[in-house]
């Protein structure tokens, strides 16, 4: 946990310089009426997928999002997260396959390049997912160690998600950096047997409702 | 601006609080059991010294309470692991005879939270006297045990 912290600390850090902005040149106007025309942006997860070396949770995870109108994007995600939970008695594992679908505004935009900017928006989310608790603890005064198990089952979750972010492009490349938190509530879970699962793919640990992911993104711009 | 790094500060500050959802209160806990004691004339006691055990499969038996003065109940923890069964020793002088009672039991695990995980519900409690003096009889009051609120077993003395 603390390396996982550490890596998180430096490659903030180092990624700063490595990325930082040169100077802007030309400048794009808008016209006074912007017009859809097909744009993508696909960005990659660097950070979560580079923690996966170091931790017990293995996340990808991707999206595609296009500019709708001068200051709305819509924004697809898609990822897949492997995680365990050994804690307090409990021994428990899930994997799955996760998507989200939602919007973000862009509220303030640079003046000289309108896709950089600080955004904010809310995505509806759902995992569908493997998940297998070999231990559960069961309390009872004078006895310690008695654990249930339970068979492997498929389940599935789904929570409604905050994201905050910022968006900036490389130097004047079509690769764009995007680094987002998205404080989220676990809204709707299946349980097996009435368990509250403790983590659900997509999510993280899920057994107080609330959670925050973060998420540092490389994208392209087609 | 400015509004918006400290909306996002306060929500940072929001997920640091919100995860110690790990600790069980121990309220929701497997409930214990409820003995009552009663003398010959089926009147309640109140017992000048007691001492009570509990063999939970350990290499000896756990006191549960050890020359309690004045008791006129006593709650004892059954176990919760695969056996049927609770063996419960009792005795009112440190030297002298001990009764072993068996409560025999259907088990239920109910989920309680993810803190506390699993707690038992018993049923079809049944208390056989193995061995008496100074417990002299047992009468059952309520064979199902699912909080402390009720008495589950009369022990005459």
């Amino acid at each position: 946990m603390r390396l996982r912290s550490i890596f998180i600390c430096t490659f903030s850090i180092l990624s700063l310089s490595v990325f930082s902005q040169s100077k802007p040149e030309e400048k794009k106007q808008d016209s006074a009426k912007w017009k859809y025309t097909p744009n993508f942006i696909v960005g990659i997860d660097v950070l979560n997928l580079a923690t996966g070396f170091f931790g017990d949770r293995q996340m990808v995870q991707g999206y595609v999002s296009s500019r709708i109108n001068r200051k709305l994007h819509a924004i697809i995600d898609l990822g897949y997260d492997k995680n365990i939970y050994q804690k307090n008695g409990y021994n428990a594992k899930a994997d799955g396959l996760f998507a989200k679908i939602g919007a973000f505004y862009m509220l303030s935009g640079d003046p000289e390049n309108d896709l950089n900017g600080f955004y904010a928006g809310g995505k509806l989310a759902g995992s569908f997912y493997n998940q297998e608790y070999t231990a559960i603890p069961v309390k009872g005064l004078n006895s310690e160690g008695i654990f249930l198990s339970f068979d492997p089952s498929t389940q599935s979750s789904y929570w409604i998600e905050a994201v905050l972010g910022a968006r900036v492009q490389v130097f004047d490349s079509n690769f764009f950096i995007d680094v987002n938190a998205q404080p989220r509530y676990l809204a709707y879970t299946t349980k097996q047997e009435e368990i509250k699962p403790m983590i659900v793919p997509g999510f993280g640990k899920s057994s107080g409702g609330f959670n925050m992911g973060v998420s540092w993104s490389i994208a392209y711009r087609f | 601006m400015k509004k918006l790094l400290l909306m996002s500060v306060m929500l940072f500050l929001l997920t640091s609080c919100g995860s110690d959802d790990d600790i069980c209160l121990g309220e929701e806990s497997t409930p214990r059991l409820k003995l009552l004691f009663k003398n010959a004339n089926n009147q309640d006691v109140s017992l000048d010294t007691l001492y009570v055990s509990v063999d939970y499969g350990k290499a000896t038996p756990t006191s549960i309470i050890t020359a309690a003065v004045r008791q006129d109940s006593v709650m004892v923890p059954l176990r919760i692991d695969d056996s049927p069964y609770t063996d419960i020793y009792i005795k009112q002088r440190k030297a002298g005879p001990t009764s072993k009672l068996r409560i025999n039991y259907e088990k239920k695990a109910i989920y309680v939270s993810p803190a506390c995980g699993f707690k038992i519900n018993y049923e079809n409690l049944k208390a056989d006297l193995l061995q008496s003096d100074p417990v002299q009889s047992i009468q059952p009051n309520n064979t199902s045990l699912t909080d402390e609120i009720k008495i589950n077993f009369y022990l005459h003395f």
